[in-house]
């Protein structure tokens, strides 16, 4: 602002109080006010307005104040403020001014020295006499150290069991009801027709294994069924109780005609095979609970053909089959009474029997 | 911890350690057996401590083995029992050091123990909280009354020295 009129004379005349404005300006207000003498008195008028400076003081400022921890305890706790001193609590301001504090005054260091020669020293001289028991040779075994490697390999193990020694049994292994289809329904044969199949009844060759056999079907209750869509036409029959393998889609089509023959030819005859080799060795859980109430409760129940030791080895040689894709087998062979007689092992290569030892 | 740290370990603080729990309980027999169980203890949790922490795990091990000791001797003082430590003004004793071995036994066995500590092992208040149990702040009170206890035990310097 260089030209001072009407419209800002009030902030040029606050400048000019403030002592803000250059004297070129002051000159420019000077000029001004020559030319308007009634706005002379108002800025003489605006000077009269300022606040004349008065001593006033807040009388309880001390009251306001802090004490440091030196200067409280100086008066109150003597012997603190020495403890502190020699702990070596205090700050270096502190330390000074505490030094500064007792300077005069012989009572005061007298009483520091005092708690200063409380400050106890060991002695060196007691040894503990035995130190030679202490010490130790060998090594430190951290079992922790070892979790993750002990916990991998049980991990591994439980999964080579699952995977090897429990029976991988398909859902549908054991069905109650098996959906045949018939594309050519001939009068006089009912539309559904139950048929009870035993797997006893249907295998003939070997007694004792279907008896075996009958023993793990009858175990199995809960069994899933799976049901195969009968196609427009289809004829539905059901067989309750017969352990199959899966049905594949052509192994369904089959006729109704002779149900006899569907029983007696090819497709048990694949039952037979397939289940027979799945029945030859007990699940992990019979093994345990069969073993637990031989050896544990000496439970007397009659003992069954199969021993420990034979399941076992069925079992490791299933494995190997299972890896290796050969057909090694080991079977027992049953005489009339259903006694076990002989054990027959059988590889592609060699094939032995041996006889069952009597206890 | 290693074999050869767990025996730098006894190199290094079974001294101390016996030192810190004779002067405790004052019965060398005993103070043996703490700072052997306390070495058991160690070689026992080797693995788990490591050799720059073996130190206050010692002094923290054998602390309150010695703690359990007393209890089980029923001879845990309160520090009612050390509520009149009258000034020694005869003349038994040829030095300062001596009087103090004598007015460490008849102040109560915390202040004691943590007074031990912070001068023989120069712990900080922190670590001999950590060591003992107790907070920092009563380790404070423990080391404050401790001296004032002993200042006053010691009574008149010049009749002494």
């Amino acid at each position: 602002m260089t030209e001072v009129n009407r419209n800002n004379y009030e902030v040029f005349f606050m400048d000019y109080l403030d002592g803000n404005l250059s004297s070129s300006q002051e000159v420019i207000l000077q000029s001004f006010l020559e030319k308007n003498p009634e706005l002379k008195k108002e800025l003489k008028n605006f000077e009269q307005l300022t606040i004349p400076d008065e001593s006033i003081h807040f009388e309880e400022k001390k009251l306001l104040k802090k004490s440091t921890y030196v200067n409280d305890r100086l008066q109150s706790n003597f012997d603190e403020l020495c403890i502190a001193y020699t702990e070596g609590d205090l700050t270096n301001k502190e330390k000074l001014l505490f030094e500064a504090s007792i300077k005069d005054s012989v009572e005061k260091k007298s009483t520091l020295k005092k708690y200063q020669h409380t400050k106890l020293k060991a002695d060196t001289s007691v040894i503990f006499p035995e130190k030679k028991t202490l010490k130790k040779s060998g090594l430190v075994f951290s079992l922790k150290k070892f979790y993750p490697s002990i916990a991998l390999a049980a991990s591994v193990l439980i999964l080579i069991a699952l995977y090897f020694f429990i029976p991988k049994t398909p859902d549908n292994l054991y069905q109650d009801k098996i959906m045949l289809s018939n594309t050519q329904p001939e009068a006089g044969v009912k539309k559904e027709t139950e048929v009870q199949v035993v797997a006893s009844h249907s295998i003939t060759q070997n007694e004792s294994r279907a008896e075996q056999t009958k023993k793990i079907v009858s175990t199995k209750k809960t069994r899933q069924e799976t049901k195969i869509t009968p196609r427009i036409n289809d004829t539905i029959h059901s067989i309750t109780r017969l352990p199959v393998r899966p049905i594949k889609e052509n192994q369904t089509a089959l006729q109704l005609a002779d149900v006899n023959t569907l029983i007696s030819n090819q497709t048990l005859n694949y039952f037979q095979q397939e289940y027979a080799q799945e029945a030859d060795y007990m699940n992990l859980k019979s093994f345990l609970s069969e073993s637990f109430n031989e050896r544990v409760l000496k439970n007397n129940t009659p003992k069954k053909n199969n021993s420990v030791w034979f399941n076992i080895a069925q079992w490791s040689l299933h494995g190997i089959n299972r890896i290796t894709g050969s057909n090694i087998t080991l079977e027992k062979e049953y005489n009339q009474d259903g006694e076990a007689e002989k054990i027959n092992f059988h590889t592609k290569f060699i094939a032995f029997s041996t006889p069952v030892k009597e206890k | 911890m290693t074999v050869e740290q767990y025996n730098k370990s006894v190199d290094l603080y079974a001294d101390a350690v016996y030192r810190f729990i004779l002067k405790n309980i004052n019965q060398a027999d005993e103070a043996k057996d703490i700072v052997q169980d306390t070495f058991e203890k160690l070689w026992i949790k080797a693995s788990d401590v490591s050799f720059e922490k073996v130190k206050s795990y010692l002094f923290s091990t054998a602390y309150h083995t010695m703690i359990d000791k007393i209890r089980k001797n029923k001879r845990i003082s309160s520090v009612d029992e050390y509520g009149s430590l009258d000034p020694l003004y005869d003349n038994q004793y040829s030095d300062l050091s001596e009087v103090l071995q004598e007015a460490i036994k008849k102040i109560p066995d915390i202040q004691r123990s943590v007074i031990l500590l912070r001068d023989y092992e120069g712990y900080s208040y922190h670590e001999i909280a950590e060591i003992t149990g107790l907070n920092e702040s009563q380790v404070k009170v423990y080391i404050y009354r401790g001296r004032m206890a002993l200042k006053k035990y010691i009574g008149s310097m010049e009749v002494l020295i």
